[in-house]
């Protein structure tokens, strides 16, 4: 059993500590809460991650998620709060007793060492018998592809290659938790979307326990049982992939997780005939039945609020008074969709227009007007002050 | 464009290298516009410079021009006078020789012959210093300063051996005086054991007073002889009773009693009345017994002028106003040792300088080192293989027999 | 064929135009380099002593100066000493300034004063260290020695026994250089990726194996290259010698330099000081070509 469970998990970094820190912590745009005691990194953190769940600790740069990984590596002090890895607390445990293994983001694989050298390292280090190394070396490396490359040196290897290598030399040792620090960040675009597709296939032969960083949305959404979203240290939001984009908990979350980003308007929550309707200028959209069961569930007043809806649920209708409109300002042909980026309702707006259907114009010159319009089953509704989800 | 701002630095570059070459020329451009010249003097740095830069100032006014003194140690007054020897043009105008570097400079040419510039040394100067100021007839050099080796002691250490100052008579009483010092806790004799030319110089007076010495009448090396091996194997007990010290750590132990014996020059010390050490001459036995010879080694410092000096007339005033008798006398004071008997033998100046009468005895009966042009690769060569005796690496008859053949293959060639 | 041309102009305005560059370099290297060396290998054949100059001009002995030298045992002898002293020296210098580098690096504040500091003796001149040392060692009025005999420990005459000289004169060169090592290993690794190290904590690597596995394959390079330029500078060592033992006592201390001083130098005998001149160069060229081939490759 591999539970790993964060309990109230803090980490502060005092004030006069000037140690090496990891760039993203210095970023100056950070709003991280700073206390007497220093700055607060990460602040009540709670999370069971079940044996075998793939979590991905999503968030923008700085946001602590990477702070999170490292304490339970074991290569930060957790300034407050338990950690327990299958069931024992292992907050004072150094990493290599912690029965974890990590890959990073630069690789950190050994320069002078040839690949099988660097996967059998850790075994080594645990007087392992030699056959054994080279059984569970050989099968890492077959699983990963990298067998013809076990007696070349790092140097030797493309980008993707050494990644390989880093999660061979993570997987030999049949960890409780397998760590990962934005590992596909390094490498190209193209490469990096291969590498994803792999990664879900590893998982399906490796089973064991991942925790995943990554500050890109997209590999969050594919590779994780569950995604906890995080900003400036305080966890947003736990959630299914489909969770968290169907039920943003909040406006940071919904803007954070879908691409491209979903629209925003300040519109207003009404309330006639005990049905919620949203109203945004001429259009009135009555919300589906179990939005209304949500909102009357929480006794939600109606009032000004702000309205959510991804590019995909925007819906382009012909020129009408009743509908919503925009002036266009960029149009970008993606070969299936257009997406007309329109300037509405003092916002920007993304829409997106299949080019499949004949009805569709497929041009939309600077400046000429669209208009679109919403329904109620994909409207999100959020609290203008507490930017929360109006029906969580 | 670029292409010659490129040329002309490279031109630039090597038309500044040549510029700083060109210093034939240069050196004794001063002066020739009679009104205010300079003479340049390199002399040895200690008391030996610093009594010839007193009598400067008188000279200075009187024959309007200035002096400038370069003070050097031994080994760079050697090479500085050498080096510019081979110079068309000198820079240097009077110049201060070690004896025993005499040879090699009048067979090279590096002095000019006083006795052409009309100089001569005269009677009152202690003969037996004189010996290699000539080259046949005609003086190349004048005795300045006599220094001559004499042997320091702590008069505490000494009187605690029962003896005095005037009581110490042969090699056997010195070394008795060393052992018991030893006895008590503290060094005995002190010896300079850095640098071949020490090594062999603190040894000679040791070596004459058995009777040896390190060449024969006709230049050839005698360090393989009877007396020699006595002479070393003496030595050898000798320095058993203390250690080696550089110079200013030697003078600094015999002055506080650390030390009890070494041997000496009398530049290095002044004794007074009250002072803790005092320096007496070798009798030049070394046995209660046996014969004596002239023990003390001369290290006199002459003065001459070099070959290549452009105001060699003037420079002969210079010299012979410095060797002047009163001059010289007036540099007693100081710290001088002149090889005179006016002043040696003064009675104000014996007085308050009564050892002057030790010296001037020293003096009268020194020995000078080998006056040979190799004087230079003989001391290294046979202070080289007495290193490796005293140290133990060679026994007594191996080294001197090494020293004996590489010494001879010197000589011959 | 017009295009031709004008490429081939420009081909040859490029190389005419590097060339009129290094020019300078060129130059200067052969006036300061290049012209002393001729010089040195021409006076190397010959007798030439330079006050005997004056009045008979030098011979032309071919390869006697180097015969002599060759069999002279306290060449011979000067040469083993060098040697041991090279390496004894780059040994204790390497070994003191990595741990040293290694535990400044590891300190949480004041790396950037410790490394000042620490740095200090490299910087004095070397005849101040020398003379410096020989006061300290002095065993008249020594700090060392009083030291030791308040301490009841046996007290040496430091620079004249033969026992100790040799020692003394490491220590000291040990003491002055030992910085220089420090200051570049140092450098080495703050450049070592922290990831890596990160990496071993969580393989199981214990500190020590964190050392052999991590730390020191990453600086390899840096402690070659502080090795070679700490031998060939220990090879050549002469100042210190000089002022402080004259090459004694009976010959213990004496470095090729110092004995070229003694019996070339000193006496005036260029000729000869000019073969060891030779012999040396040749030997540093040796010791340094295993890096250089390396370097070129």
């Amino acid at each position: 059993m591999a539970q790993v469970i964060l309990k109230n998990i803090k980490k502060v970094y005092p004030h006069h500590e000037s140690k090496k820190k990891k760039k993203g912590a210095e970023d100056k745009q950070l709003s991280l809460q700073v206390t007497d005691e220093g700055v607060v990194a990460v602040q009540a953190f709670d999370l069971d991650i079940q044996d075998k769940e793939f979590i991905v600790l999503v968030g923008p740069s700085g946001c602590g998620k990477s702070t999170t990984l490292r304490m339970v590596a074991g290569l930060e002090d957790i300034s407050g709060g338990d950690l327990y890895i299958d069931g024992q607390r292992v907050n004072d445990v150094a990493p290599k007793d912690r029965d974890i293994a990590m890959v990073f983001q630069n690789y950190a694989l050994y320069p002078h060492m040839s690949v099988r050298e660097n996967m059998a390292f850790p075994l080594k280090l645990r007087k392992v018998a030699k056959d054994e190394i080279n059984r569970r070396v050989e099968q890492a490396a077959e699983i990963l592809g990298i067998t013809q490359y076990l007696d070349r040196k790092p140097k030797a290897l493309s980008g993707g290659q050494r990644q390989r290598v880093a999660i061979g030399r993570a997987i030999v040792r049949e960890p409780k938790v397998l760590l990962m620090d934005e590992p596909l960040s390094n490498l190209d675009a193209k490469l990096r979307n291969q590498m994803r597709a792999e990664l879900i296939k590893l998982r399906q032969r490796i089973n064991t326990t991942f925790i995943y960083v990554t500050h890109d949305q997209t590999e969050a959404m594919t590779l994780g049982d569950r995604i906890v979203i995080m900003k400036d240290g305080v966890i947003q939001q736990i959630g299914t992939p489909q969770q968290v984009f169907d039920h943003p908990a909040n406006l940071f979350v919904a803007g954070f997780i879908g691409m491209p980003q979903m629209n925003l308007f300040d519109a207003q929550l009404v309330c006639e005939d005990g049905q919620y309707a949203v109203k945004l200028d001429r259009v009135q959209v009555v919300l589906s039945d179990a939005k209304q069961e949500n909102l009357s569930r929480k006794q939600v007043k109606p009032g000004p609020i702000i309205l959510g809806v991804r590019p995909e649920h925007l819906q382009l209708t012909g020129e009408a008074e009743q509908m919503l409109h925009g002036t266009v300002e960029v149009s970008e042909m993606m070969g299936s969709a257009v997406h007309v980026h329109l300037h509405a309702y003092n916002r920007d707006t993304i829409l997106i227009v299949p080019t499949d259907k004949p009805e569709n114009p497929v041009s939309f010159p600077y400046g000429s007007k669209v208009c679109f319009t919403f329904n109620g089953s994909t409207a999100h509704l959020f609290d203008p002050d507490t930017q929360k989800n109006l029906e969580l | 464009m670029k292409k010659l701002f490129a040329s002309f630095l490279a031109l630039t570059t090597a038309v500044s290298l040549t510029a700083c070459g060109g210093g034939d020329s240069q050196t004794a451009q001063s002066g020739d516009d009679g009104q205010g010249e300079t003479l340049n003097l390199i002399l040895r740095a200690g008391t030996y410079a610093d009594v010839i830069k007193e009598c400067l100032p008188a000279f200075e006014e009187e024959h309007n021009v200035k002096c400038e003194v370069q003070e050097l140690s031994e080994s760079d007054l050697y090479s500085g006078i050498a080096l510019d020897a081979i110079n068309a043009d000198g820079s240097y105008d009077l110049c201060m020789v070690d004896g025993s570097w005499m040879a090699e400079f009048t067979e090279n040419g590096v002095l000019a012959n006083l006795s052409e510039l009309g100089y001569s040394l005269d009677d009152d100067i202690i003969p037996a210093t004189t010996s290699i100021c000539y080259v046949d007839d005609d003086v190349y050099l004048a005795p300045y300063y006599g220094n001559v080796t004499v042997m320091m002691f702590n008069k505490a250490n000494v009187e605690a051996a029962g003896y005095d100052a005037s009581s110490i008579e042969s090699l056997d009483d010195i070394l008795e005086i060393c052992q018991k010092a030893q006895a008590d806790g503290k060094k005995g004799f002190i010896y300079r054991g850095d640098g071949q030319n020490n090594l062999v110089v603190d040894f000679l007076p040791i070596l004459l007073s058995y009777g040896g010495w390190v060449v024969d009448e006709n230049n050839q090396p005698t360090v393989n002889t009877e007396e020699f091996k006595n002479a070393m194997n003496y030595y050898l007990e000798l320095i058993a009773t203390g250690e080696a010290q550089v110079k200013d750590d030697l003078i600094a132990s015999i002055d506080t009693g650390a030390g009890t014996m070494g041997v000496g020059w009398p530049g290095w010390y002044t004794p007074t009345a009250d002072s803790t050490a005092d320096y007496i001459a070798l009798k030049g036995t070394a046995t209660d017994s046996s014969e004596a010879y002239n023990a003390n080694v001369y290290g006199i410092w002459t003065i001459g002028i070099p070959a290549n000096s452009q105001n060699k007339e003037l420079a002969t005033e210079l010299l012979t106003y410095l060797m002047d008798p009163a001059v010289q006398k007036s540099t007693v004071a100081s710290g001088g040792v002149p090889c005179r008997y006016s002043s040696l033998q003064d009675p104000e100046i014996l007085k308050t300088y009564p050892q002057y009468e030790v010296v001037c005895q020293a003096l009268e009966s020194g020995v000078y080192r080998p006056v040979i042009a190799e004087w230079t690769q003989f001391y290294t060569t046979l202070g080289t293989e007495m290193d490796n005796i005293i140290n133990g690496v060679k026994t007594v008859d191996q080294g001197l027999a090494d020293a004996q053949s590489q010494l001879e293959e010197l000589m011959a060639g | 064929m017009r295009r031709n041309k004008q490429l081939s102009n420009a081909d040859v305005q490029t190389r005419r135009f590097g060339l009129s560059m290094i020019s300078p370099t060129i130059v200067v290297l052969l006036i300061m380099t290049a012209y002393p060396l001729l010089f040195t290998l021409f006076y190397s054949f010959t007798d030439y002593n330079l006050l005997r100059n004056l009045r008979q001009p030098a011979e032309f002995i071919a390869l006697k100066n180097y015969t002599d030298l060759l069999t002279d045992p306290y060449f011979q002898q000067s040469i083993w000493n060098t040697v041991k002293f090279t390496i004894l020296a780059v040994i204790f210098e390497m070994l003191i300034g990595f741990a040293v580098a290694l535990f400044v690096n590891s300190l949480r504040r004041g790396q950037k004063a410790m490394r000042t500091l620490l740095l200090l003796p490299y910087l004095l001149p070397t005849v101040t260290v020398a003379l410096s040392w020989r006061m300290m060692l002095s065993p008249n009025y020594g700090i060392v020695n009083q030291v030791l005999q308040t301490l009841g420990l046996p007290v040496f005459n430091w620079f004249s026994d033969i026992k100790t000289a040799f020692g003394m004169l490491v220590l000291i060169d040990v003491w002055q250089s030992a910085p220089f090592v420090f200051l570049l290993l140092y450098a080495a690794l703050q450049s070592v990726p922290q990831s890596q190290y990160e990496a071993a904590r969580i393989d199981g690597a214990s500190r020590i194996k964190i050392l052999f596995y991590v730390t020191i394959p990453n600086i390899k390079n840096s402690l070659a290259l502080c090795a070679l330029l700490r031998t060939i500078d220990s090879f050549r060592l002469f100042d210190k010698v000089n002022l402080l033992t004259g090459g004694g006592p009976a010959n213990s201390t004496s470095t090729i330099t110092q004995y070229l001083y003694n019996y070339g130098i000193s006496s005036l005998d260029f000729g000869f000081g000019s073969a060891g001149a030779i012999v040396m160069t040749i030997l540093v060229l040796i010791l340094s070509s295993v890096y250089i081939k390396r370097a070129i490759q």
